[in-house]
């Protein structure tokens, strides 16, 4: 064996990825695939019944079955919570926000060109040890700056994930709509990875605040953190709380 | 004991901690140190020369993860006692999981080696676009020497998962650095 050889390669280790190596993977739970689909039918189930501009009478003032068509099935839902021009007094009563719960899911399309290819879902999923877990589901002007974030915190940094729609033309690194425009700006570090081999772009100064944003069927994903980041850190709770299932 | 209260007894400077930590990670700093050395007395050294590392890096440091912590270090301290050792180069089990990897990758014709930064660049550049299995996957059996059997049985996966993802990533990295063009 060439000593030098080996030296070379075992000393180019990364201290992060040295330290990553003992650190606990997350957990892949076999139930989440069929747990994620029957509550995302239950959640959309009871907002069609319960929310009452959801109501099929007023639905038909929302949008077009043709426009609805040329959107991905989760982008349409949006679409029918914030209402159109057309039902004014509607708008007034749709709530900004609604819900709150450890865990969020939705059935999305892989993207408009993988339509025909089977639905795959993503879910988010606050990490087990986490706490002071909220949900806000907050609906904007139209699909594209609606979002919904679940913020939770753990071993006492405050973490937040939001999900969005976004145009298939939007870049990776493409700044979520009110979250991140200023604190990326502020971010020294960045570095391209991957969250469950989905490519993502991190922004982090060592140690203190960082994001990662990544996108998957039609919806782009940015988790912050507001201290303690560093490319592991961000990596490590991505994939912790980030799970899809393709069916 | 759990990690919180192992790293605030270090950070009382209680000698407590020590002892806490090496009742809990004891194991597998020597395991660590095992797979890169050949002398088991020079593996205990290189754990005793580990834990003082420890003992002075915590505080001001905060490990989140002690037990992770800890294991980079006393591989650390292991590669450095094996470069240093020049007369013990027997193999063990790091070396032969090197010698299965260099066998694959692509190597300099002329015997000189590739620049140093260049490479640990390339590794992690690499490294990052794995995704987090497999990079855990890969580490823990060409930088840490385990088996594919400990790190099955503590990722608590099969080892035909382990095997194929090694390969696969073997493969990755060898079209990676002919495409950069690093040789090794």
């Amino acid at each position: 064996m060439n000593e030098e050889r080996f030296m070379m390669f075992e000393t180019a280790l990364p201290e992060e990825f040295a330290e990553e190596a003992h650190r606990p993977l997350p957990k892949k739970q076999p139930w989440l695939a069929v747990g994620a689909l029957a509550a995302c039918l239950a959640v959309a189930a009871a907002v069609y019944f319960t929310v009452p501009q959801f109501a099929p009478d007023r639905m038909k003032t929302t949008t077009t079955a043709e426009e609805a068509t040329a959107e991905t099935e989760d982008v349409a839902m949006m679409r029918t919570a914030v209402t159109s021009e057309a039902a004014p007094e509607a708008a007034e009563e749709a709530p900004t926000t609604y819900g709150a719960s450890a865990k969020t899911e939705s059935v999305a399309q892989d993207g408009a060109e993988d339509a025909g290819s089977g639905a795959s879902r993503a879910a988010i999923n606050a990490p087990a040890d986490a706490v002071d877990v909220e949900n806000i589901v907050a609906c904007g002007e139209d699909a594209y700056s609606s979002y919904e974030e679940t913020i939770f915190r753990v071993n006492g940094v405050r973490c937040t994930v939001r999900r969005q729609a976004v145009r298939p033309e939007a870049a990776l690194d493409e700044t979520v709509n009110g979250t991140s425009a200023e604190l990326q700006s502020e971010l020294a570090q960045s570095a391209e990875g991957a969250v469950d081999g989905v490519p993502a772009v991190l922004r982090w100064n060592e140690g203190q605040e960082g994001q990662i944003l990544w996108q998957y069927g039609g919806e782009q994903f940015c988790l912050t953190m507001d201290e303690g980041a560093s490319f592991a850190a961000l990596t490590d709770l991505a994939e912790q709380v980030f799970v899809t299932v393709t069916e | 004991m759990n990690d919180e209260q192992i790293v605030s007894l270090f950070f009382d400077r209680s000698e407590d901690a020590l002892t806490a930590a090496q009742e809990k990670y004891g194991g597998l700093c020597l395991s660590t140190a095992r797979r890169i050395l050949p002398d088991a007395r020079d593996a205990e050294e290189c754990v005793n020369d580990a834990w003082v590392r420890v003992w002075n890096a915590i505080p001001p440091e905060r490990p989140r993860y002690l037990g992770a912590y800890i294991a980079r270090i006393a591989r650390n301290a292991a590669l450095d006692r094996y470069h240093y050792n020049s007369a013990d180069k027997r193999s063990t089990q790091l070396t032969e999981a090197f010698e299965e990897l260099s066998n694959v990758l692509p190597a300099r014709d002329d015997g000189a080696p590739e620049d140093r930064q260049a490479f640990s660049d390339f590794v992690a550049s690499f490294l990052r676009s794995l995704s987090r299995e497999n990079r855990v996957f890969f580490v823990r059996y060409y930088w840490y020497g385990e088996s594919v059997g400990e790190i099955a049985r503590d990722c608590r996966v099969g080892e035909g998962k382990i095997k194929s993802s090694l390969f696969r990533t073997r493969t990755k990295m060898r079209e990676a650095m002919e495409k950069e063009g690093i040789r090794l």
